[in-house]
């Protein structure tokens, strides 16, 4: 009896602290699945030959896709993947030129298997180029979209299954979980505000009062600010959401509640931002507006809920990170 | 991803030194200061020596150019990589190799001199370009003057290519403008292993254990032979003058130099460094280097890409001689011994719990030696980085160990008394991958 008593009080324990799986299905694992829907769809239209539908698509990837790495922490659990999303998307970690090195491939005969050697040949910044900026008609071209769109599949299989095979060491200890989110969403934090707006409107430390359109993530597609909405949007599941247990709700139990709040708020008044903004805003008082928001919102995390939650880095110290 | 983690952390923390009550402190000089200043006397010794060895077989070839000469200058340049592969150590710690800051920026800071990387080799010798045509335009075959490429660039006379022409070339106009030093030499001695159109196929010096082909008679009957003579004398001469003037920072009897100061021994007691904030420099110097470095900058950016452009020594295909130097100049001051001699208290030491560090250490050595014995016998590195060699992995996966390994360096930082955050131990400008 005094066993059974044991048992279900550790059982008890074990569950209320546990981060809520359905975080871990719902978020992560949905919008890795989203994302693998619209590359096989953007598969099958670059098959078809259909150029418009696949543009499409391409900006609906680009929703899901921005989702899975402003969350992305597979990198943590297991170190073998850290490197993985770089094999999708290298904005702002890569000095190539890949559209010289595309329009060379194009303009040879040499076999596509080796030509595309490189792995940002193959990310959705090289299926950018060639969907917004090339004939999908031409059978070398589209034959090069679609080794993009198998390898960008690929990639983003391999992160689900491994996922997968790391949700239970990911919800069994709140306080390793919460950790690696948080820090998830400080880096991502940064790169939007310092790399997707600030650069673009010039007032990053890089680009101090230099302002070009050209930087932004997306600048062929014109697909820049659904890309920012959508981090935007995965922080707010991460944090702000009401059916499932998320960070929000670990940090409250913590004691900040009042950062939380803090945070929550900027979060939704970017988004708000955001919300009514078109592409061009980017150079304006709009994408200004955007930037300190922005950057009132990663100083939250920083500043503050690392401060409050002193668990965060311990947790992150441990693991060496 | 996990890099950008660390730079936001690097730009928000500090160093903060605590009260140490480590027993390193206790002593009148620094035991673990004794063992580093050491082994950086007879590392850079070595180095010097191996460099002497070099410039005359370089004077042998250039002065008698056949095969088997040029064999031998090759053979002595990779064996003066073997010591000056573990100095890299002493980098990035503010010390006389590439000091920022402080008196001992008198030694002129050669690092940028003696090892840039990588270089544009078209800018000192012609190159078979991406539609296999052969380049010019370059220092070798300049009548007169030449200006490098590049914003801000300073023509320089070139009529006889000596080490001062040299050394204004070099990195003017760029960083990639690089005209001095050990791959300069290299790319003189190897010539072009890439090819520029695409690096699978392979197609300037074909096959998986060969590297650069450059002909004896570039140095005999071809166009611009005896400026290729003058080129590499030239070269090593500057190599060898540089690590002279590191040997005497370093060496031992002399109450003047930047040892005496570091270990507080120097005569003008105002040149003498702060014990804590020397090794404060130096254990953050050693996460720096073997971290973003080594880990990110020679390794990362190679097999990520992937690119042979990207490999250190991508002439003569000795970069897994190179990441292991490197990471042997890490172990040396790590443990504080050098050529299997024990050198005294090392950092190591007064670290506890040293577990994780040593399986983070016996998995890198591991896969160090498995990338050591397939480039001797089965494909140099420039092929272990393919994306479709199994061997690709192992090295993502030495990239991983060898980072962390850099974080370990605050734990044994604090471990000695020092204070670092993940901050210290990141390069916040290294390339984001």
């Amino acid at each position: 009896m005094k066993k059974v008593i044991i048992l279900t009080a550790l059982l008890f324990t074990f569950c209320a602290n546990a981060v809520d799986k359905v975080f871990f299905e719902q978020v992560i694992i949905d919008n890795v699945e989203r994302s693998i829907v619209s590359i096989k769809q953007i598969n099958a239209s670059i098959k078809q030959g259909q150029s418009k539908k696949s543009q499409a698509l391409f900006a609906q990837l680009v929703r899901h896709w921005k989702k899975v790495e402003a969350t992305y922490m597979l990198g943590d659990l297991n170190e073998d993947f850290l490197d993985t999303p770089r094999y999708i998307d290298i904005f702002h970690g890569n000095n190539e030129d890949i559209k010289a090195q595309l329009d060379l491939i194009i303009s040879t005969s040499d076999d596509l298997s080796y030509a595309l050697y490189k792995h940002s040949h193959k990310t959705i910044n090289a299926l950018e180029y060639l969907l917004f900026t090339q004939d999908l008609s031409n059978a070398r071209v589209s034959a090069m979209a679609l080794i993009m769109a198998k390898s960008i599949e690929r990639y983003l299989q391999e992160i689900k299954s491994a996922y997968q095979a790391h949700q239970a060491k990911f919800v069994q200890d709140e306080q390793f979980a919460s950790a690696i989110l948080l820090n998830t969403l400080v880096s991502s934090a940064y790169a939007l505000k310092e790399w997707r707006i600030g650069d673009v409107v010039g007032l990053s430390k890089k680009y101090k009062d230099h302002a070009d359109a050209q930087r932004a993530e997306y600048a062929i597609s014109q697909n820049s600010t659904v890309a920012i909405l959508s981090i935007l949007q995965a922080h707010k599941q991460a944090i702000d959401a009401p059916n499932y247990k998320d960070f929000g709700d670990v940090a409250r139990k913590f004691g900040a509640s009042k950062e939380i709040n803090k945070t929550t708020d900027y979060l939704n008044q970017a988004i708000a931002q955001v919300e009514k903004m078109q592409e061009q805003d980017l150079l304006n008082a709009k994408g200004k507006s955007l930037y300190q928001s922005t950057d009132r919102l990663m100083n939250s995390y920083y500043l503050s809920l690392m401060n409050k939650l002193g668990f965060i880095s311990k947790v992150l110290d441990a693991d060496g990170d | 991803m996990r890099t950008q983690k660390r730079i936001i952390v690097s730009s928000v923390l500090t160093i903060v030194m605590v009260a140490s009550t480590a027993q390193a402190f206790l002593g009148a000089k620094n035991g673990v200061l004794t063992t580093y200043a050491d082994i950086a006397t007879a590392n850079y010794t070595d180095a010097l020596n191996d460099a002497k060895t070099l410039q005359v077989a370089l004077k042998g070839f250039t002065n008698n150019p056949t095969a088997a000469t040029m064999a031998n200058a090759k053979a002595t340049w990779l064996n003066a990589r073997e010591s000056y592969g573990q100095i890299e150590v002493f980098r990035l710690s503010n010390g006389p190799i590439d000091a920022e800051e402080g008196w001992h920026t008198a030694y002129g800071a050669p690092e940028g001199q003696l090892n840039a990387w990588p270089l544009d080799e078209n800018m000192i010798d012609y190159t078979t370009d991406t539609k296999g045509k052969r380049t010019s335009g370059n220092i070798i075959d300049a009548k007169g003057s030449f200006t490098p490429s590049g914003n801000k660039s300073v023509t320089v006379n070139v009529s006889n290519i000596t080490p001062d022409a040299l050394a204004a070339l070099n990195e003017n106009g760029g960083d990639a403008n690089v005209a001095t030093g050990y791959h300069a030499i290299e790319f003189l001695l190897w010539g072009q292993d890439q090819d520029y159109a695409n690096f699978m196929k392979d197609g300037v010096t074909n096959g998986a254990l060969t590297a650069g082909q450059r002909p004896v008679a570039d140095y005999t009957t071809a166009k611009n032979a005896n400026r290729r003579k003058q080129y590499l004398n030239a070269a090593s001469a500057l190599i060898v003058s540089d690590l002279e003037a590191m040997t005497a920072a370093w060496a031992d009897g002399d109450d003047s130099n930047y040892k005496a100061a570091l270990l507080g021994n120097n005569a003008d007691s105002a040149k003498n460094i702060d014990e804590k904030t020397a090794l404060s420099q130096i254990f953050a110097g050693m996460g720096v280097f073997i971290k973003s470095e080594l880990a990110n900058e020679r390794i990362a950016v190679a097999v990520l890409t992937p690119s042979e452009e990207d490999e250190h020594s991508c002439f003569s295909d000795n970069t897994h001689r190179d990441i292991t130097q490197n990471y042997q100049g890490f172990k040396n001051i790590l443990f504080g011994t050098y050529n299997g001699v024990d050198y005294g208290v090392a950092p190591i030491d007064a670290l506890k719990d040293k577990s994780k560090l040593m399986a983070l250490i016996k998995s890198a050595d591991a896969k160090v030696n498995q990338m050591n014995a397939l480039a001797r016998t089965s494909r140099h590195f420039d092929y272990q980085i393919r994306p479709n060699d199994s061997q690709a992995k192992q090295i993502k996966k030495l990239k991983n160990e060898l980072r962390a390994i850099g974080d370990q360096m605050i734990n044994v930082a604090k471990a000695n008394g020092v204070n670092l955050s993940i901050g210290d131990v990141t390069d916040g400008e290294e390339t984001q991958l």
